[in-house]
């Protein structure tokens, strides 16, 4: 036959390609080895899928610590910079490509699981409002601490949104690279979900503004997240080290700001006030937190602080980043106490006391979280004590 | 074969050898010629099969005469003049379940020429969209 | 309107309709421009000679969540299909053994591509002012993610389930032994990451996923689909459901540069060294692994190259865009010449490097003989009495003592690297472009094949100095350097690269290798 078709024509289903294919296919696998990457080290006892699919996949030369290519960069920025370089962060490592999502996810498995969430969403919507839920949330908390505060605080998980796109593209490790993708793609999603919900209740209540306008007055020209907003410029655009930018969105700035705001604020009172559709959409926001947690904490105490070789400079390092990032974090909570006072107090849910409780909630858990970890001595009760100072 | 100037094979494709090497070396063929032409790819599916032989080649025909699709094995060819529209409000109905244009998405495999989504509709077309023709957004309820 | 006033209206409202309601992807999108804000520090860390204009937009709409539902979709389709009914037919011991040793490469390269690609998007959504066009980037980052693993799946399937393991296996780890892994890195993988972002953006998008994306990942499956390949149209055509997303975030990278000053500068410059960059490894190795590397053929690849790079992208993209100022690439006519014959050149020095790949190559038989010179006239006259030759010296038996190579070095046709592509040249036995320069620069000569990488050179050569294979293994003799790179087979002897695809042909080892004590050197230190 001949050895051009066209027109759709298949070997797989065509009887004449077939047979010519078949006919060159040898009588049994050439190679016994079949399992994609068996070369390289797992995680666990043997590799698994998101190890096969993502491992190996970035081209660094070995000079990199972790990569298999050699030389130079085919290409480099005007002036001669390098593609990538180890010059790129203050940290070190033995090897770059170490770090593994606890859960071992790939994309398919990412978007899976944000597709189910976003059908869910659909769905609980739908129900919520035939329910008629909406009638019974508080009008102070709806128009003003949903419409403006919330809304303010889309901004806030914008903002951490964009400090990781430099971190894409300068990172020296695949599977960092994706984890800190997926990360990021959270926050947008956050952002998105904030204004989803601001969105919904507008098509619920007449005349609730669905305009991003007023929050965004709040979160550029209001007190309440003046400090949150200071310190979410600086990750973003005035931190270079792409290192630095992780350590300092999601082991300092987000397990406190982030944290009291979503969980202790947003989803804590708002039952108290009625609201029982935005616990829903923190919900999965903290789930993405918890995810995000396990990724972090993976590159920076399973990875880097505990490297054979670099471990004690690398933990040194993540505590002089402490120093640095801290202070200003709690400036921003201390500066959104302010908003305590624009809702009606309800005793033993937002008095001073419930405050200090959940600071204390939160401070524990970043100190067992985070800062134990790399021998970080902090005096959580002065913390609290100092946020606690901006109550108005 | 389709002797559609769109189709898959039209003009200089037709030739072979040294005709084809003749025309393709020519001088006035060592530069890009302005085209007013789209191009379409549709990964085949139960879906898009459904698209492309009862909406673009059945109910739809008429609308477009420049439209030529063409079986590329694991894939539809399309090329018209002008644009491509598919309205998934229309497909929905047809297929008897809920198709948005994401779902359309799923299985566009390419385009050369300007595409968007606005509300359910999928537009491929030769205008400058942003530059000639402003892209809307989905209107306020 | 007062809150009391709304609380009433929403009762109101829900005691005439409670139908329910939710809130579409849409809708949320339309306020996505309006996400961002202004500060001091607000600024790329990425520089660019072009000034981004703030309000562009987003062809799509898709916020994250839709996103990923779309994704998933697409996901339980093509791994449904692999998983499912293509493991029970077993379909990857259907696919022709020449077609097999292809996707070794194509996979594996493409998935280098969309692996930098990643990171390429990661500068842009740094770079865009625009929240809709940064949205746009980051869907893209995403997808770049995607590809990467779907790419990686295929070699993963291909080793799981097919004829030959070896190369599918390990080709993260063997991949640089050879010599088109250089040419590979500067084409897909820096040249997408090093540079002026909105340079990088037309390297990405305008021109290596608007234009070269279509032969690559459309086009291929056509080929995949003759040899008996249904994995590789399965996934390949999914990944380019996102790649018309990419090419509509390039051309907003020029809708947002198009009333800037500097683009009626640099922009035709730009986008010529990014389509010569492209085409220049592109248009060789695809038409090489198109026609080379199957049995049954589509098309000649030069029509599948007029079709896609010349007629669709040249007119519809950039002869669309030329009322802006866009000019017909100048790189164009040495470009098409290229398309005709560069991969024919290619081939022949490929298949003489044989043993340094982690895939087996085939001599053109008879019929496919007659096929090129019936497409290609010529063809034998040049490369096909070349190939006799080699065949009757023996080059595909192990006990020959021939390798190719030996054909150039015998007859006086050195073979350099084109320093700044990286890709491979023969200019004394060569139809395509090129012809040999030579410059010296910091105490060192290089070479160069074609005066549009020259010109590159001579305005920015420190962009491209890196070593190339002869110079990294000046010296080494040929069976050290693949027994260092990993060259082997799971024995430990027989070279995962072959010079033929025979099911009954003997197997090259190292040991055959070292017999003929083929030894590197540097062509440049004997100019």
């Amino acid at each position: 036959m001949t050895i051009e078709v066209n027109g759709g024509r298949r070997g797989l289903t065509d009887p004449e390609i077939a047979a010519v294919i078949m006919a060159a296919v040898p009588d049994k696998p050439l190679e016994t080895q079949r399992k994609m990457n068996y070369f390289m080290k797992p995680r666990g006892k043997r590799i698994n899928e998101y190890e096969v699919l993502c491992c190996y996949s970035q081209p660094t030369p070995d000079w990199i610590p972790g990569g298999l290519d050699w030389g130079d960069w085919t290409q480099k920025f005007h002036g001669g910079r390098p593609s990538w370089s180890n010059e790129s962060t203050e940290m070190r490592s033995s090897d770059w490509l170490a770090h593994r999502d606890p859960a071992f996810r790939w994309h398919a498995l990412y978007v899976k699981d944000k597709a189910e969430e976003w059908r869910y969403t659909d769905r609980f919507l739908k129900a919520y409002s035939a329910d008629g839920h909406v009638r019974s949330i508080d009008p102070v908390w709806r128009d003003e601490v949903l419409g403006d505060y919330l809304g303010a605080f889309g901004f806030y998980e914008y903002g951490l949104f964009n400090s990781h796109s430099s971190v894409v593209r300068d990172c020296l490790g695949d599977t960092l690279r994706m984890s800190s993708a997926m990360i990021g793609l959270d926050k947008v999603d956050n952002a998105q979900m904030i204004q989803a919900e601001r969105t919904f209740l507008s098509k619920l209540v007449p005349g609730f503004p669905e305009s991003t306008d007023i929050p965004k007055q709040e979160w550029t020209k209001g007190t309440i997240f003046k400090g949150a907003r200071e310190l979410v410029q600086d990750i973003w655009q005035a931190t270079y080290d792409w290192n630095e930018i992780l350590f300092s969105g999601h082991m300092i700035c987000d397990p406190i700001f982030g944290q009291f705001v979503r969980r202790e604020f947003f989803m804590r009172l708002s039952s108290y006030y009625g609201d029982n559709l935005t616990p829903f959409f923190i919900n999965q926001m903290q789930l993405y937190f918890s995810q995000t947690k396990g990724i972090t904490t993976d590159m920076f105490h399973t990875c880097l602080g505990a490297d054979v070789e670099f471990g004690d400079y690398n933990n040194r390092l993540m505590r002089a980043w402490a120093n640095k990032w801290l202070p200003r974090t709690v400036n921003a909570l201390k500066d959104f106490m302010a908003i305590y006072a624009t809702i009606p107090e309800i005793k033993g849910v937002s008095d001073k006391a419930a405050i200090e409780a959940a600071l204390v909630r939160v401070f524990a858990d970043w100190k067992r979280d985070f800062a134990d970890p790399i021998n970080y001595k902090v005096d959580t009760a002065a913390l609290v004590k100092t946020v606690l100072s901006g109550l108005k | 074969m389709s002797k559609s100037s769109n189709a898959y094979n039209a003009g200089i494709m037709q030739k072979t050898g040294k005709a084809f090497a003749d025309e393709y070396f020519a001088e006035d063929n060592q530069v890009v010629h302005e085209s007013h032409e789209v191009v379409l790819v549709l990964k085949k599916s139960d879906e898009l099969n459904t698209v492309v032989e009862e909406i673009l080649q059945g109910s739809h025909k008429a609308d477009n005469p420049t439209l030529v699709v063409e079986d590329r094995a694991g894939f539809w060819w399309l090329k018209a003049t002008g644009k491509i529209e598919i309205d998934c409000v229309e497909v929905s109905e047809l297929l008897g379940k809920h198709y948005s244009v994401y779902d359309l998405l799923v299985d566009v495999s390419s385009t050369i020429g300007r595409a968007y989504t606005l509300g359910e509709t999928f537009t491929i077309t030769s205008e400058l969209m942003g530059l000639d023709v402003k892209l809307k957004d989905l209107a306020a309820a | 309107m007062a809150i009391s006033t709304a609380t009433k209206a929403a009762t109101d409202a829900l005691a005439a309709n409670p139908a329910p309601v939710s809130v579409g992807a849409q809708e949320v999108h339309r306020w996505m421009q309006s996400f961002t804000w202004d500060f001091d520090k607000n600024r790329t860390k990425y520089s660019t000679k072009y000034k981004m204009a703030n309000d562009t937009k987003e062809q799509f709409k898709l916020i994250a969540k839709e996103y990923a539902r779309m994704e998933s979709v697409k996901d339980e389709r093509q791994f449904g299909s692999l998983q499912d009914v293509l493991t029970r037919v077993d379909a990857a011991n259907r696919v022709h053994p020449k077609w097999n040793e292809s996707m070794k490469v194509i996979s594996n390269f493409l998935e280098v591509g969309e692996y930098n690609a990643i990171a390429a998007t990661g500068m842009l959504w740094d770079s865009a002012t625009a929240p809709e066009q940064k949205n746009g980037y980051l869907g893209q980052v995403l997808d770049e993610i995607r590809h990467t693993n779907q790419c990686a799946y295929i070699n993963y399937y291909f080793a799981k389930q097919g004829q030959d393991a070896a190369g599918h296996n390990d080709a993260r780890r063997t991949r640089a032994i050879g010599p088109l892994w250089k040419g590979m890195k500067r084409v897909f993988s820096d040249g997408f990451i090093s540079g002026d972002a909105v340079e990088c953006s037309i390297n990405l998008q305008l021109v290596g996923e608007a234009c070269f994306t279509n032969p690559l990942i459309v086009a291929v499956t056509e080929w995949a689909s003759a040899n008996g390949d249904e994995m590789t149209p399965t996934v390949f055509l999914s990944i380019e459901t996102d790649e018309l997303r990419h090419m509509a975030n390039g051309y907003q990278t020029v809708v947002s540069i198009a009333n800037d000053e500097a683009a009626s500068k640099y922009l035709n410059t730009d986008l010529n060294n990014a389509f010569w960059t492209q085409q220049k490894y592109f248009t060789p190795v695809l038409g090489m692994m198109f026609e080379y590397g199957s049995h049954f053929k589509v098309e000649p690849w030069v029509k599948t190259w007029n079709r896609w790079v010349y007629e669709d992208w040249g007119g519809i993209w950039i002869g669309r865009l030329g009322k802006y100022g866009v000019e017909s690439p100048r790189s164009l006519r040495d470009a098409k010449k290229d398309a005709y014959w560069a991969h024919h050149d290619l081939f022949l020095i490929a298949y003489a490097l044989w043993p340094t790949g982690f895939f087996r190559l085939s001599l053109p038989t008879q019929e496919e003989a007659e096929w090129y010179e019936a497409n290609y006239p010529g063809w034998y006259d040049m490369y096909g009495k070349v190939y006799d030759e080699w065949r009757a010296r023996g080059c595909e038996d192990p006990s020959s003592g021939f390798l190719p190579i030996q054909w150039f070095i015998e007859n006086n046709h050195p073979i350099y690297i084109d320093r700044v592509s990286q890709v491979p040249f023969c200019p004394s036995y060569c139809k395509g472009e090129s012809t040999l320069r030579v410059l010296e620069f910091n105490g060192k000569k290089h070479s160069f094949s074609d005066q549009w990488g020259e010109r590159m050179w001579l305005s920015e050569p420190e962009r491209y100095e890196c070593q190339n294979i002869f110079e990294q293994y000046e010296g080494r003799e040929l069976s050290d350097v693949i027994a260092e790179g990993f060259g082997v087979r799971s024995d430990g002897k027989t070279l995962i690269s072959q010079p033929h695809t025979n099911k009954d042909g003997k197997l090259w080892t190292l040991d055959d290798i070292k017999r003929i004590n083929c030894v590197f050197s540097d062509p440049l230190k004997a100019l």
